[in-house]
């Protein structure tokens, strides 16, 4: 096998040479040469900050090197983008994944290249692609399922079939395994294995060892930009590997285990929270280190999250004899337990304030209840700190976002050698720092259990778990299924106890012949199932709110014998045109994940402008003032998305300044109410077939067609993956930018288009006719049941929103309820819509 | 000296006002007189007050379009309690705190249990309390501020308006609060990273609740304030505050993405909006025009301390 080869392999698939990068104040990469054969898995390691990544991200055509040379199939190239990438048969696929969340499983693979015309895409074509790709890694998915109700490890199969759409020569994964669990890893590996038996040359980057032995065919070490070389994986043994990756032997690396330990301090029994853990038995005593390890996500990081209180669970635990069931964190801080938790970006750290601000924080009850914070106790405090972990920074007033990583991960570390914890919870206390900083970690924390405190650790880097712990408690499926002592810990063992308490068809052996039988029962009853419930999902709330409208129709109709008579109904889809066309256009924008409060001005303009132009009889200025007003539209959307995509000023402030603008304008061009509009452009707007009003059914087929391009259209695609993941839409080619101007714009447009109408009704200009629009936009698109968060809504649900506030509005006329009380029903109706979509999905996340 | 440099360099809107009142002295001699100081510093108080607030729930990464709708309704409220008599201040006053801090209970239950956009949450509100104004006095509004109370909008004390005083007392007292209190670091923490403040033991919730409490006491007093000055109730009095609050507080310094900012920046902000304020009105611009400026100073000094921040980043 590995005769046949090299063999095939005189050309390389994919060569490098001498790439150089640097970045401000740092050299990247040095001379980096590499070659990738077709049909081999060539590993990339190297420690963080080697430069792997950034050669990765320069094959990848996210970044041009500075100097050297690409070549693809012995071809000299320039390589000018990702796209340019793809199209050399060069696929990626991210460490952290790029999917859509609120897209499906097919969309998601044709993101950004669906097959189709140039407004439809072909959806069939998506899903027999799908599928022959999906048949081709050996799984099986169903394909109109959101991403979001996917597991981890689906998510990244989504991403590899992704990459293999455009069928490439040459796969990257960056670190694919850093998500994954063992079986799971296991599946992945079968997958390179198939790819690599098609002929495709495999870019695995990896730092874990034992993984990059089991799969590389030939290895690469990176150290500071440098290649320091490429060996075969026979050639080389793990020692070997490590000291070409660090330069020295990695064995001395942690701190001696307790020599001995005190007596129990934390003890937890039977601690369950359903859908977690459970029946959660074990203790830690003063100065033992105990690891809880296993597989990620089995409940590991679910239990310290209980204890410190952020997790509702039963259960007895005390510390210290005393009873520790904590409620809140706070509570738990109190009582001298502590957590670090592992992502310090997302939890631990208050990037923009100083470092005493962030050392500080949860001891300011402690010292000052909710009042005055003593200024020399804090300093002192802050100093000590700051020394005891050997910070480094100008002062300790330095914003933290200044710091590097591992002085980042100091000040977490350092905030808690404030006072006597008795419990210290660390998790991956060394994610994403450097060696050096690394071993001082381990040796702090040795010390604190040296002192006599309990401590517990969770990582999911077993090496570091097993080198660090006293104890490790192994958890499978939320519970506790063995126990070892440090010193005879292995990997193998840690692994194997996890696996085999796990269900059998789960067993980590024979994972991939598993998928495969799987992949064949599960396919058709999937795919013959799905799609009347997809239907029903993405109407759910349009549905809903047509029911409502009834019922109120009914209620409506039992007072007034006028509200069904086709004159009020006429009324009613005349007054409700108007707001529907600025839904549409607000619906654009709130979809994509911003908001346009200018609309209301915009009409308010639009009403004046329309008032000083389309005045003379017998139809003059009609065509210049709808012209005119309609340009208005169009420049506030285009500064809208000039302030929000150029300037990136938050959507909110950006459209309140403009707001402010095109107000501070309407009442420049209509200071108060006054002018008369034309009978011709009466006419015009006011046409109706019988006692259909004209706008209104061109309303409604906007609706139609915007609904029709949101399912099976390409601005469907763009619209939601934008709204759902920036991101993700950037990395397939996706222009954001383009995609956020259009929406300001197209929601300007509307907005003047809905100042047309109003003009025509009030027949005058007014520079608060608009007023109410901008609040009543909002609410008929979160009426309709659109996520104000993005990526989810449907037009239909927002035209029944609009119905819905006209059909309530008129009600409310004809029940001879004072105006005034529209105000108050809109601001609660929207506040009810927007409350009732947020609970149902905190009920949809505590149900998973 | 090099400090009082660096202090400008940190604080440009300071900088800025110092500008703005040179060149306004400059074209209307008018301005640099001590009695059109102290005009100014008078009614800046409304304003000054209701954007103290509204820098709080900037700071816990929110916004309060809600502050309009309280301020009307204190005005119409007090008024109609007060019908002139100053028996009837201190409830009328206690009433109109006590309905405010509900409304702002109300706002922080919706953005911290309910999870509501605060923009979404506080915009429904106003446009809730105004319907409620409306509502109450049927469109036409009744009753006067009585007189005792009056002093406080019109006075003076030692020189200095009354009103200015209560401003800057009370500001100063909530900035010396926000920095150097658990419960203003709290704030703090909460706006610059939700979830860290919750893991460090932080009452998130509790604190955006008492933020959007304070945002919306603040808005009553300068409600209170206002209706001292013009001893009225008048429909609609609030709405000048919705954008001018949100500008004073951005151009005072505070970032919209929360934790960044401070009060002091936010009283400085206030007296530069004021102060512009007064210089359109020698210049005879109109409302219109006003607007407008307003509008484009949001947008430019969001710019200008962004521009600020990646320079001091960078050196």
């Amino acid at each position: 096998m590995q005769q046949e080869k090299i063999v095939g392999a005189e050309v390389p698939a994919l060569e490098l040479t001498d790439i150089q990068k640097s970045f401000p104040g740092v050299k990247a990469l040095k001379r980096a040469s590499f070659a990738c054969r077709a049909g081999e898995v060539h590993v990339l390691v190297g420690e963080n900050g080697a430069g792997k990544s950034t050669l990765m991200r320069i094959i990848a055509g996210v970044w041009k090197p500075d100097a050297g040379t690409i070549a693809v199939n012995g071809q000299r190239v320039e390589i000018a983008g990702p796209q340019h990438a793809q199209s050399l048969g060069i696929a990626m696929v991210y460490q952290d994944t790029r999917l859509v969340p609120d897209l499906d499983v097919s969309q998601n693979i044709w993101l950004g290249r669906e097959p189709g015309g140039r407004l439809l895409v072909d959806r069939k074509a998506m899903d027999d692609g799908a599928r022959e790709i999906l048949a081709k890694l050996g799984v099986s998915l169903p394909l109109d399922v959101p991403v979001r109700d996917l597991e981890v490890a689906e998510r990244q199969l989504v991403e590899i079939a992704r990459a293999l759409t455009s069928n490439p020569a040459v796969l990257i994964l960056d670190e694919p395994t850093s998500a994954l669990d063992a079986a799971e890893i296991q599946r992945l590996f079968a997958i390179v294995a198939e790819l690599k038996r098609q002929g495709t040359a495999v870019i695995f980057i990896s730092h874990r060892l034992p993984e990059v032995f089991a799969i590389a065919d030939r290895i690469t070490v990176l150290k500071d930009g440098e290649v320091v070389g490429t060996v075969d994986r026979d050639a080389i043994n793990h020692e070997q590997l490590v000291a070409m990756m660090v330069g020295r032997e990695l064995a001395l690396a942690y701190p001696p285990r307790a020599a001995k330990v005190g007596q129990e301090r934390l003890v937890v029994r039977d601690l369950t929270s359903p859908g977690l853990f459970r029946d959660v038995t074990f203790s830690v005593r003063a100065g033992e280190i105990v690891g809880l390890g296993g597989i990620q996500g089995n409940g590991q990081a679910d239990v310290v999250r209980g204890l410190f209180g952020l997790l509702p669970h039963e259960g007895t635990v005390t510390l210290d004899g005393e009873n520790a069931a904590f409620a809140t964190p706070a509570k738990a801080i109190k009582a001298g337990f502590v957590y670090i938790p592992g992502d310090r970006h997302r939890e631990g750290l208050f990037m923009p304030h100083s470092i005493r601000e962030n050392i500080s924080l949860p001891h300011l009850a402690g010292w000052a209840g909710l009042g005055r914070v003593p200024a020399d106790r804090e300093q002192d405090e802050l100093r000590r700190a700051m020394s005891s972990f050997a910070i480094k920074a100008h002062s300790g007033e330095q914003a933290v976002r200044t710091l590097s990583g591992g002085n980042q991960q100091k000040v977490v570390l350092g905030r808690w050698t404030i006072g006597t914890p008795k419990v210290y919870v660390f998790e991956d206390p060394t994610r994403g720092v450097d060696v050096a900083t690394k071993l001082e970690i381990y040796r702090r924390i040795r010390a604190l259990a040296d002192a006599g405190a309990a401590v517990i650790l969770v990582a999911s880097d077993l090496l570091e778990l097993i080198g660090l712990s006293d104890r490790v408690l192994v958890f499978s499926d939320g519970r506790i299924v063995d126990e070892v002592a440090g010193a005879d810990a292995t990997e193998e063992r840690i692994v194997g106890s996890a696996v085999d308490a796990n269900s059998p068809d789960a067993q980590a052996g024979d994972i991939a012949a598993n998928i495969s039988v799987q992949s064949n029962s599960a396919a058709p009853a999937a795919a013959a199932s799905l799609p009347a419930r997809n239907v029903l999902g993405r109407y759910m709330a349009p549905m809903l709110l047509l029911g409502l409208i009834a019922i109120l129709s009914f209620a409506t109709a039992q007072f007034s014998d006028f509200f069904l008579t086709s004159r009020n109904v006429s009324n009613i889809a005349a007054q409700v045109a108007p707001l529907a066309l600025v839904a549409l256009g607000q619906f654009c924008v709130i979809v994509l994940g911003g908001i346009d409060l200018s609309v209301g001005p915009v009409i308010s303009l639009v009403t004046g402008i329309v008032s000083y132009i389309a005045v003379s009889e017998g139809g003059a200025g009609v065509v210049e003032a709808s012209a005119i007003a309609l340009a208005a539209g169009v420049l506030t959307g285009l500064v809208n998305a000039l302030l929000i995509v150029k300037l990136r000023i938050p959507d909110l402030i950006a459209t309140l300044a403009t707001y402010s603008v095109v107000f501070g304008l309407a009442l420049i061009v209509r200071p108060s109410p006054g002018g008369l509009v034309s009978d011709t452009f009466l006419n015009v707007f006011e046409f109706s077939f019988g006692s259909v009003p004209a706008v209104a059914i061109v309303i409604l087929v906007l609706y139609l067609a915007m609904e029709l391009l949101l399912v099976r259209g390409r601005l469907g695609q763009r619209l939601y993956a934008v709204g759902s993941n920036a991101e993700a839409s950037t990395v397939v080619g996706i222009n954001i930018g383009v995609v956020r101007t259009a929406a300001y714009v197209f929601c300007g447009l509307c907005a003047a288009g809905a100042g047309l109408i109003v003009a025509a009704r009030i027949g005058s200009g007014d520079p608060q006719a608009g007023a109410t629009f901008t609040l009543s936009s909002v609410t008929a698109v979160v009426v309709g049941g659109v996520s104000v968060f993005g990526g989810r809504g449907t037009a239909i649900g927002v035209l029944l929103g609009a119905v819905a506030v006209g059909v309530m509005q008129n009600a409310l006329n004809l029940m001879q309820v004072s105006a005034y009380y529209q105000y108050i029903w809109t601001g609660g109706l929207t506040l009810l819509a927007v409350a009732g979509f947020s609970l149902r999905l905190s009920a949809r996340r505590n149900r998973r | 000296m090099r400090r009082a440099f660096n202090a400008l360099r940190h604080n440009p809107v300071w900088v800025a006002v110092a500008l703005l009142y040179c060149v306004a002295g400059l074209v209307s001699p008018a301005m640099l007189k001590t009695e059109q100081v102290l005009n100014i510093l008078q009614v800046t108080a409304f304003l000054g007050l209701v954007a103290s607030g509204q820098t709080i729930a900037l700071l816990v990464g929110g916004i309060d379009l809600s502050v309009a709708g309280v301020v009307t309704m204190t005005n119409i409220l007090a008024t109609s309690l007060m019908m002139g008599q100053n028996e009837r201040i201190a409830p009328a006053v206690a009433i109109c705190i006590a309905l405010g801090v509900a409304v702002g209970i109300i706002n922080g239950i919706l953005v911290a249990f309910l999870r509501v956009a605060p923009i979404i949450a506080t915009l429904a509100m106003n446009a809730i309390l105004f319907g409620a104004a409306l509502v109450y006095t049927g469109g036409a509004p009744f009753g006067s501020s009585a007189p005792a109370f009056n002093q406080l909008g019109q006075g003076s004390v030692l020189g200095l308006p009354a009103s200015a005083l209560c401003w800057l007392v009370v500001s100063l007292i909530l900035a010396y609060a926000m920095r150097r209190t658990t419960l203003g670091r709290w704030i703090y923490a909460v706006g610059a990273n939700e979830i860290a403040a919750r893991f460090m033991g932080v009452p998130t919730r509790l604190v955006l609740v008492l933020a959007y409490s304070l945002s919306a006491l603040f808005a009553v007093l300068g409600g209170l304030l206002i209706t001292a000055y013009i001893g009225n109730p008048s429909l609609g009095i609030g709405n000048q505050f919705l954008l001018a609050s949100v500008v004073a507080v951005v151009v005072g310094g505070t970032a919209l993405t929360g934790g960044i900012g401070s009060v002091v920046g936010t009283i400085a902000g206030a007296l530069f909006v004021t102060l512009l304020n007064s210089f359109t009105n020698i210049a005879q611009a109109s409302t219109g025009a006003q607007y407008v400026i307003q509008g484009v100073l949001i947008a430019f000094s969001v710019i200008i301390y962004r521009v600020i921040g990646e320079s001091a980043e960078t050196r």
